[in-house]
């Protein structure tokens, strides 16, 4: 699963291999005259996993555990300190801006925040259009708008619901006008970051019917970045599991949830509180370590119920075992 | 009277807005013992919160509590003068916040928002308060109380914050706490031990506790009874594992089923709720519910269903409940 590397995969969409994104804080004159040392955020570490066509690859995890740098680094909005990003078989990692145009239009992004990530001056049908038009989708207003009302009749809106603007719509509606957006640039792959956890337990249902109808109907692929587990078990095929940076486990969604291996996922299954059962577990006690200071060795150690010596100073590999990968020292 | 800890009778609280009257809170009655854990459930809009602030008259312009009434202990809360409440707050009712990063003070160290709360309700001595602020501190959790005591809220991640803020709610150890979505903001794993430690912690205490989440996996977990809102009104209402188990009211029904579970077999599509929320500005006539109901029937558009008792413990308000016995399902 981490030899990806060299040989591209036809059945991939997507292939990431040893991404590494690093944030610096600012540093000013003052961190200067007074010598303090430059920090940096290790937000991604080495991530490597590939997304087939046609399939969902979840990334789960708790806040603060790279996930949504990891989506918005493959999609380009911020640029990947190392590692490279194969999508559909071109090394799309050292793009210029220009060159990412025509792979920007084949993938695409559905946000967390339904408020934050439409324009509020804008009607609904000039969102869904303008990408349409940048991209030359549509040869003229007339193709986009005929494009856009069918567009949103596939989301479920009226065609006189077109001219209205964000704020007269709820979240989960404003969710589907994301989607729609996300759409009209026939795109083949869509990195989708927490598109329900904003919405209502019924909505979301909405939300994710209508995600899964469209990877049907438009043959799409997505990246799907959550921190429900309960969520990602129903839409997902393949998973991997996120700390501080690293993937510490991936694989089949069954295997993983049927017999996680690695003590975080267990903790992370164990503690999700489900209507059928009382957690048993006791919680995983403390926080998540500083990603300014990352540890030596395992970066889940601190927080391991099952710690040995070799965790604190060697940081272990992602390595095959049962059907998925993990990196454990336990095994 | 003495019988409840809490007894809430047709409490009402209205917004008056320029657009025109949100009942948000309409005729809502329930009861809670001694030590009980009652779960407050629904969605946004629901008006869950606004219960539970008008419970402790935490009501601001332009909304306010239009009627009802509210024994805690046997007396009418919503008599009392706001002066008479504010010795109530924090003593006898207090609360806990959703977002741990906006209910502590930023400029205060916790250690002296602790000692308000003791210091306005107490008669400890400033080295009474002192050594009970640390047993407070080490009882949520907080390691090295006594270094800990002179941070400020930045420094505190935001878990060991809500430890901060449940510390500050027993402080003066109340006969009812009131957590208004206290784990929403919380990262999973730290969802759990919060969870655990309220449990805990009322349990030690002996407080009652109202937990108010939209999430109904928390409120299995944690809760005796449950009352399920929907626009302002109770829809139903039981004990926790029964009501969950096998859920009456239609729309409690659509909720848990659109839960994706975490073991068995899984469908394809998630069974959903069809359409939205009304506005509350604009309700329908009938049941709230019946446009999104596939139950409903002509009397369903026309006319509200009261709560009614359906089996022992067990109250909805619904014409045409699920799950029924005798009844049976074939009453589409």
């Amino acid at each position: 699963m981490n030899n990806t590397g060299k040989m591209h995969d036809p059945k991939n969409i997507l292939e990431v291999s040893d991404l590494v994104q690093t944030f610096t804080q600012p540093y000013g004159i003052l961190d200067r005259l007074t010598g303090r040392p430059k920090k940096t955020v290790h937000a991604v570490n080495g991530v490597s996993f590939s997304v087939r066509r046609g399939e969902v690859f979840s990334l789960v995890g708790e806040s603060g555990c790279g996930k949504s740098t990891t989506a918005r680094t493959i999609v380009r909005l911020l640029e990947p300190k190392s590692g490279t990003l194969l999508f559909d078989g071109q090394d799309i990692t050292k793009f210029t801006p220009a060159e990412m145009m025509p792979v920007r239009k084949k993938m695409q992004m559905i946000f967390q925040d339904p408020y934050a990530s439409l324009n509020p001056r804008q009607r609904i049908r000039e969102i869904v259009m303008e990408p349409m038009l940048f991209h030359r989708e549509a040869a003229d207003r007339e193709e986009a708008h005929v494009k856009m009302l069918r567009l949103l009749d596939i989301v479920g809106f009226r065609p006189e619901q077109a001219d209205r603007y964000p704020h007269q719509f709820s979240g989960g509606q404003r969710q589907r006008i994301g989607i729609a957006r996300a759409l009209a640039t026939n795109p083949t792959f869509l990195a989708a970051d927490e598109p329900v956890s904003a919405l209502d337990v019924s909505i979301q249902a909405q939300v994710l019917n209508l995600m899964m109808d469209l990877r049907d109907e438009f043959n799409l692929s997505y990246l799907f970045i959550a921190h429900d587990l309960s969520v990602v078990r129903h839409v997902t095929e393949r998973l991997g599991i996120m700390y501080l940076g690293f993937i510490v486990e991936q694989g089949e969604r069954d295997r993983i949830f049927e017999k996680p291996l690695h003590p975080y996922t267990q903790a992370l299954l164990a503690v999700a509180p489900t209507l059928d059962r009382k957690i048993a577990a006791v919680p995983l006690s403390g926080d998540v370590p500083s990603p300014i200071h990352l540890p030596v060795g395992c970066p889940f150690a601190s927080r391991c119920p099952q710690k040995m010596s070799i965790c604190e100073t060697n940081r272990p590999k992602l390595r095959i075992l049962d059907g998925r990968a993990v990196a454990c020292h336990l095994y | 009277m003495a019988e409840y800890l809490l007894e809430v009778k047709n409490l009402k609280t209205c917004f008056e807005l320029f657009r025109g009257t949100v009942k948000a809170v309409d005729g809502v009655d329930f009861t809670l013992k001694e030590g009980e854990i009652l779960g407050i459930v629904g969605e946004s809009g629901g008006g869950k919160s606004v219960t539970g602030f008008s419970l402790l008259g935490l009501i601001d312009l332009p909304g306010r509590i239009s009627g009802g009434e509210v024994f805690f202990r046997g007396e009418d809360l919503l008599k009392k003068s706001e002066e008479e409440m504010r010795r109530i707050r924090g003593k006898e009712i207090s609360m806990i916040f959703q977002d741990p990063m906006t209910s502590l003070n930023p400029l205060q160290t916790i250690g002296s928002q602790i000692d308000e709360m003791l210091a306005l309700h107490t008669d400890l001595s400033s080295a009474e308060r002192k050594q009970r602020i640390l047993d407070l501190l080490t009882e949520v959790g907080i390691p090295n109380p006594a270094d800990r005591i002179n941070n400020y809220p930045h420094q505190f991640s935001g878990g060991m914050r809500q430890r901060v803020v449940i510390a500050i709610a027993l402080a003066v150890n109340p006969r009812l706490i009131i957590a208004d979505e206290p784990t929403t903001a919380l990262d999973v794993t730290v969802q759990a031990q919060i969870l655990k430690l309220m449990e805990n912690l009322v349990h030690k205490f002996g407080s009652a506790l109202i937990l108010i989440t939209h999430d109904l996996a928390v409120v299995s977990e944690m809760t005796h009874r449950v009352a399920v809102m929907y626009c302002g009104k109770i829809v139903e209402e039981g004990p926790t594992k029964d009501l969950i188990a096998n859920p009456h009211h239609p729309y409690t029904k659509g909720l848990l089923e659109s839960i994706p579970k975490m073991a068995g077999a899984r469908t394809p599509r998630l069974p959903q709720i069809s359409g939205m929320v009304p506005s509350l500005f604009d309700l329908p006539k009938g049941c709230s519910f019946a446009p999104r109901c596939s139950r409903a029937t002509e009397r369903c558009l026309q006319d509200v269903p009261e709560m009614r008792l359906l089996s022992p413990g067990r109250k909805a308000a619904c014409y045409h409940p699920a799950g029924m016995a005798e009844e049976g399902e074939g009453h589409e």
